[in-house]
C-alpha cells in the first residue's frame, strides 16, 4: 500500500501544498467515511469523480463496514410506526427528535429484523421488503409459504451472510409434535439470487420471538423446552454462511417465573431476564459464543409499576441509557438514577399497535449489483 | 533518539517512544535498519515539524488516563487540527505514510467534520473541486434523494 501510494505522489510535490483532488483514493475514502450518510448523499452532487466513488459497490462496503464496527449513538436512528403514521427518531445527542417523518409507504406494517442499515419488514400480506429508511431505497419481493394440513406458528429472521456477500430471510414453520416439541421446516430467502428455497428442518422446543436477532453473522432465537418457564430456554443459532444450527446457553439467572427474550446492541447479543411481575435483568455477551462473557449490564424495573416484558431496543455508547420498549410505550431509562423518560409517539393518545426498530445509518442497498 | 531527514534535506531528531507511534518507523528500528537518518523522501520539513509536535506531545498516550491529561490531550488536538485544508491534506498523507494510526484518525474526522454541514457550492469551493457534471446530472442525483440537499443545517460559507 505504501508504494501505491508513493507511485502516486509526484516527486516534486513535496515543496507544494496537497491538493484535494491530488489526493490518492483511499485517502478520500478515509475521509468519506467519517461522513454521515446524508452528507454523502450530498457529495455524490460535487464532481463526476466523488459521484463515481460514492457510487461504487465498493465505497458502500467499506461505508457498512466502518459504520457496523464503529457503532457510534450518532449513526442510530428508532423507527416508530404507530397504525399507519410512521417516523424516524435520533438515537445519541438529540435524543427523541423527529428526525424526519415517513409517509408511510406501507401502510401499517411489521417490522421482522434490522442489520447493517437494511429493515426488513411485511408492508401487507404475502409481501416482505427490505428497506433502508436512509437513502429511501427499498425491494419488495413475494413472502414464501409451505403446503400444509396442520396449523403452524411462523418464525422470521433477517441478517447478512459476510461470506456470500447476501442478505437473507430466513422463515420457519413449527409444526407442533407434542406438548413442547416443534418440527421446524425452514425456508430461506437470498437478495443476490432474488429467491426462496428450502433450507434443513430441525426440531426444538418453542420458539419464544417472532423474529431472530441478527448478531456476528448468527441468527438467535430464544427456544423453550417447558412453554412459560425459563428454566429450560436455551438460544437457537442459524449461521447465515454455512446455514447451520447450533446452541448456546443463557445467563443463569433465578428460580422461579421467567421468561427470555434476545436483542442486540452495540454488536453484542443481548438477553432480557424477565420476572413476574415486573422486573427485568438485562445481560450482555461481551465475547460472542462464550457463555462466561455474560455480564449483567443492569437490573431494572417496569416504569410506573406496570406488569410486562421489557425488551431492549437501543444502548447508548456509554451505557448511561437503555431504550426500552413495554406493551405500547418506548422509554428511555437512565441507569444513573433509575428514571424513566417516555418518548412521546401516541399523538391523538390513541393506544395503538405500535411497532419499533432500531438501525444504523448506512449506504446499504437493497438492490443487488445496484450501485446503491 | 531517532534521527528523520525531511526531503528538503532538514535531519530533526526524535525521542525513540515518541516516534516509535509510527508502525513504518517502529518496524524499521525492529528490524535493525534505523542505526543513521531514516530518509522520508514523501515528507517536507514544513510537514515533519507539525508530525514530530503531534508525536512529542502525544508520546506514553496510555498514561494519559491514569494522570487526568485526557482534556488537556483533548485541547491539544483541537488545536493541532487548527490548520488549513492544505497543510491538513499534507499531515494526513505523511500519517498515512509513517502509519500513524492515531493522528490519521484525528485529521481524517477533522476533514470530514468540516465537510459534514457543508452546501455543495462550499464544498466545490473549500476543496477546489471543479463542477463537471451537467445540469441534468445534477438534477438526476438530487432528485434520487432530495432530502439530503435540505435542512437547517446546510451551511454555505466557506472555510
Amino acid at each position: 500500500m505504501e508504494n501505491q501510494i508513493v507511485a502516486k505522489i509526484p516527486t516534486n510535490i513535496s515543496l507544494e501544498l496537497q491538493q484535494f483532488s491530488c489526493l490518492p483514493d483511499e485517502i478520500i475514502i478515509e475521509i468519506l467515511l467519517r461522513l454521515p450518510v446524508k452528507s454523502l448523499l450530498k457529495l455524490r452532487c460535487v464532481s463526476k469523480s466523488l459521484f463515481f466513488l460514492l457510487s461504487s459497490s465498493q465505497f458502500m462496503k467499506s461505508q457498512i463496514n466502518f459504520c457496523v464496527k464503529e457503532c457510534k449513538d450518532v449513526n442510530f436512528r428508532l423507527v416508530v410506526a404507530v397504525g399507519k403514521m410512521c417516523n424516524i427518531y435520533s438515537l445519541g445527542l438529540k435524543f427523541g427528535e423527529v428526525d424526519f417523518p415517513l409517509k408511510h409507504p406501507f401502510g401499517s406494517c411489521k417490522f421482522l429484523g434490522s442489520c447493517n442499515g437494511l429493515i426488513c419488514l411485511t408492508p401487507m400480506s404475502f409481501k416482505l421488503m427490505l428497506w433502508n429508511p436512509c437513502t429511501g431505497k427499498y425491494k419488495e419481493f413475494q413472502d414464501s409459504y409451505v403446503q400444509s394440513v396442520g396449523s403452524c406458528y411462523i418464525r422470521y429472521g433477517f441478517g447478512y451472510d459476510v461470506v456470500n456477500d447476501d442478505f437473507k430471510v430466513v422463515k420457519i414453520f413449527s409444526f407442533a409434535i407434542d406438548e413442547v416439541k416443534y418440527e421446524n421446516v425452514v425456508k430461506i430467502y437470498s437478495l443476490r439470487g432474488d429467491s426462496w428455497k428450502i433450507g434443513e428442518g430441525f426440531v426444538s422446543g418453542y420458539m419464544n420471538a417472532q423474529s431472530g436477532v441478527f448478531v456476528n453473522g448468527f441468527l438467535h432465537w430464544e427456544v423453550s423446552d417447558c412453554r412459560g418457564s425459563g428454566d429450560c430456554s436455551e438460544i437457537m443459532t442459524l449461521d447465515l454462511a454455512t446455514e447451520t444450527y447450533g446452541v448456546m446457553g443463557f445467563p443463569n439467572c433465578e428460580k422461579g417465573n421467567v421468561s427470555w427474550g434476545l436483542s442486540v446492541v452495540g454488536g453484542n447479543l443481548v438477553a432480557c431476564c424477565n420476572y413476574y411481575p415486573n422486573r427485568t435483568d438485562m445481560w450482555v455477551m461481551k465475547e460472542y459464543g462464550v457463555e462466561k462473557s455474560w455480564t449483567k449490564l443492569v437490573s431494572l424495573l417496569s416504569p410506573f409499576g406496570r406488569m410486562g416484558y421489557i425488551s431492549p431496543l437501543f444502548v447508548s455508547e456509554n451505557g448511561d441509557e437503555i431504550l426500552v420498549k413495554l406493551g405500547t410505550d418506548i422509554s428511555l431509562y437512565e441507569t444513573r438514577n433509575a428514571s424513566y423518560k417516555s418518548l412521546e409517539i401516541h399523538s391523538a393518545g390513541y393506544r395503538l399497535q405500535v411497532q419499533a426498530i432500531t438501525y444504523i445509518e448506512s449506504l446499504a442497498s437493497p438492490h443487488v449489483g445496484d450501485d446503491w | 533518539m531517532v534521527k528523520l531527514k525531511s526531503n528538503d534535506d532538514k535531519e530533526f531528531e526524535v525521542e525513540e517512544a515518541a516516534v516509535i507511534q509510527s508502525e513504518m518507523i517502529k518496524n524499521m528500528i525492529e528490524d535493525g535498519c534505523a542505526t543513521s537518518v531514516i530518509p522520508l523522501p514523501n515528507i517536507d520539513s514544513k510537514t515533519l515539524i507539525k508530525v514530530i509536535e503531534y508525536l512529542n506531545k502525544h508520546i506514553n498516550m496510555g498514561k494519559a488516563a491514569e494522570t487526568g491529561e485526557e482534556d488537556d490531550l483533548k485541547e491539544f488536538d483541537e488545536q493541532f487540527v487548527n490548520m488549513g485544508w492544505e497543510e491538513l491534506f499534507d499531515v494526513i498523507m505523511a500519517a498515512n505514510y509513517l502509519n500513524i494510526h492515531e493522528l490519521m484518525e484525528l485529521c481524517c474526522q477533522s476533514a470530514a467534520d468540516r465537510l459534514k454541514n457543508k452546501s455543495v457550492r462550499a464544498v466545490r469551493e473549500m476543496l477546489k473541486i471543479t463542477n463537471d457534471l451537467t445540469e441534468e446530472e445534477e438534477q438526476e442525483i438530487i432528485n434520487d434523494a432530495p432530502w439530503a440537499f435540505e435542512g437547517p443545517e446546510i451551511d454555505d460559507t466557506v472555510n
